[in-house]
């Protein structure tokens, strides 16, 4: 077990989070978030932009008529994901922060950057389903479908620290700890 | 390890014309098969595409040239059937589609071995007024209780949610193995000699004749506790023409045979007369972009003798057709080659159908050709998966003009054009 493994997470959702609690892959304090309207609705701007708060579930914004109307294909990538149960629960934000679905950082009998060990086996083991372009020491994508379309509608992020962050700038700061380099 | 794919191969059409032969691929993995009849799917996917080609290359319809060779009657009146669906007859010939969306239609067919476990026990006792089956077989989706309780109460003219079936349990009597198809196979006989032995007792005890036909309902009602034990008995000689799988395997086929029965700590299993068969046919529909292969509707032919529980028999021949989509099209271990270790270990990363994947079915069930066996009913659990892969990769040939020729890379066939 190393620092990666203990360090504390904060719960919204839990869907992949019980499961990474069931295989130990995550083992340190759970930070429950306490919900405010910002963070649980969607305010729409006079310029027609939206404003949607990271407890929104994954339901809501497949559902809500007004991004169904706005931003059609957001709302198709939420419908098209994974199950009803874990819509109704899944939150925006947890959807964009979760972890990497790559098999060697789910695996615990494996080692990976992202769980603090020096070497990444995946990359020159089984990566199936790895990066297309190698931009960084990791070789798994982010999994997150809402990510790639709110890419698309050119979609900024706003944290308690920072305002209009871009995806970018977000997906490089998901992992938690210190970062590894190659 | 333990390969039985040549064996299989062996048992289905005539013996003598192939040549067969397989080997184990011995490595730092856990070995593995489908998990519905083991070998069968991997057999029927080289042996049906190999009769589908051979079929092209003569200009034969498929299911005619099947006729010329196959002499199963199970299997012949399948073909009727298959032959005679809309979908078959009006299918376009190998390769005509076009432009990005092709779709196809193929045929295949299978078997699985018709086995029942002698030695197995149904006790039938009446318990205050109520009927109660038991036996220690283990019920894992093969439907034991519900064939149980439909068995007895059909025997009694009485609703099957008045019988209390118990299974699962081994201070029960000895029951089946749940493997093999034999659960089915193996009950109902034992069921229906346990219920017509508590009958002649109840008659024996009573201090009036019963007739032909008594309210059961008002008879049970009426009688202190009792319980009969009935040992499944054997077949009766078969009609003609019905023979066992290992039978028409020549010599091999009979050795297999003896080997099952002989060392009953491995198998324990009496491979009885008839085949339970299964002809199907898969329309695909092919993303030539993307490599996508979806199966828009299954038609399923199945011999597989009397139905002792229509509504469970239905529903396990459309999970066999999803369980063959699925090892067809998404199922695989994936692992990691330098330390061997299994990389796919739960349902997050091992790819089943969902429901957005089943496709429309149609299940046929052909109800004759069991009538030896005591109910005339025998196991479908694995038979009704067994040509799923081959036919769906014999439908992605007719939509594309190429052969799939592993599992779950259909898409390398777009690629490849």
């Amino acid at each position: 077990m190393n620092l990666h493994q203990t360090s504390p997470e904060f719960r919204a959702g839990g869907t992949d989070l019980s499961e990474r609690r069931r295989s130990g892959i995550s083992r340190g304090e759970i930070v429950d978030l306490t919900p405010t309207d910002t963070m649980t609705g969607v305010e729409w701007g006079h310029d027609g932009a939206a404003r949607i708060g990271g407890l929104v579930s994954i339901e809501t914004l497949a559902s809500d008529a007004r991004v169904r109307t706005a931003s059609v294909g957001l709302a198709a990538a939420a419908a098209g994901l994974a199950t009803p149960q874990i819509r109704s629960v899944g939150t925006l934000g947890g959807n964009l922060a979760q972890r990497s679905r790559c098999w060697y950082f789910r695996n615990p009998h494996l080692a990976c950057l992202k769980k603090g060990d020096p070497v990444c086996p995946a990359r020159a083991g089984n990566h199936l389903y790895g990066v297309a372009f190698d931009l960084g020491p990791c070789v798994a994508p982010h999994p997150s479908t809402l990510a790639a379309a709110l890419l698309a509608y050119d979609a900024t992020v706003t944290t308690n620290e920072r305002s209009d962050l871009t995806l970018e700038h977000c997906s490089a700061m998901v992992p938690t700890g210190p970062r590894t380099t190659s | 390890m333990n390969s039985n794919i040549a064996a299989l191969a062996r048992l289905i059409y005539p013996a003598e014309a192939k040549e067969l032969i397989d080997y184990d691929v011995v490595s730092n993995l856990p070995p593995g098969a489908p998990f519905r009849g083991p070998g069968g799917p991997v057999v029927c996917f080289a042996l049906e595409q190999a009769v589908d080609e051979a079929a092209l290359k003569l200009s034969v319809d498929p299911i005619d040239l099947r006729r010329r060779w196959d002499r199963n009657i199970q299997r012949r009146r399948l073909y009727d059937w298959a032959s005679g669906l809309a979908v078959w007859r009006t299918r376009h010939a190998s390769g005509a589609e076009h432009g990005r969306y092709r779709r196809g239609v193929g045929v295949a067919a299978g078997y699985w071995p018709y086995f029942w476990q002698p030695g197995c026990e149904v006790e039938l006792a009446v318990r205050d007024g109520r009927l109660v089956a038991s036996t220690s077989t283990q019920d894992i989706g093969n439907g034991a209780r519900t064939v149980l309780a439909n068995t007895v109460a059909s025997a009694f003219g009485l609703e099957p949610h008045e019988i209390e079936a118990l299974v699962g349990d081994s201070s029960l009597p000895e029951g089946s193995g749940a493997g093999g198809s034999r659960t089915t196979a193996t009950l109902v006989p034992a069921a229906l000699a346990a219920a017509h032995q508590l009958k002649d007792e109840i008659r024996r005890r009573s201090n009036r004749p019963l007739g032909d036909s008594p309210d059961w309902r008002a008879v049970l009602a009426g009688i202190p506790n009792l319980s009969m034990k009935a040992e499944r008995p054997a077949d009766r000689a078969p009609a003609p023409g019905i023979n066992s799988a290992f039978d028409a395997g020549g010599m091999m086929g009979t050795i297999f045979k003896w080997i099952l029965r002989r060392f009953a700590q491995f198998a324990h299993l009496e491979a009885g007369a008839g085949t339970p068969s299964a002809v199907q046919i898969a329309e695909v529909e092919v993303d030539m972009l993307l490599g996508r292969v979806r199966v828009l509707r299954f038609h399923s032919g199945l011999a597989v003798g009397r139905l002792a529980a229509p509504q469970l028999a239905h529903s396990q021949a459309e999970g066999s057709i999803i369980q063959g989509v699925g090892y067809t099209l998404y199922e695989g271990r994936q692992i990691d080659q330098a330390s061997g270790q299994i990389l796919t270990t739960g349902l997050e990363d091992y790819r089943i159908p969902g429901i957005a994947d089943t496709p429309d079915m149609d299940i046929h069930f052909d109800e004759s050709g069991f009538e030896h066996v005591p109910g005339g009913a025998v196991g479908l659990g694995e038979v009704a998966t067994v040509p799923v892969a081959a036919a769906i990769a014999n439908a992605v040939h007719n939509a594309t003009g190429s052969r799939v020729t592993k599992f779950r890379y259909a898409r390398t066939v777009c690629w490849r054009r």
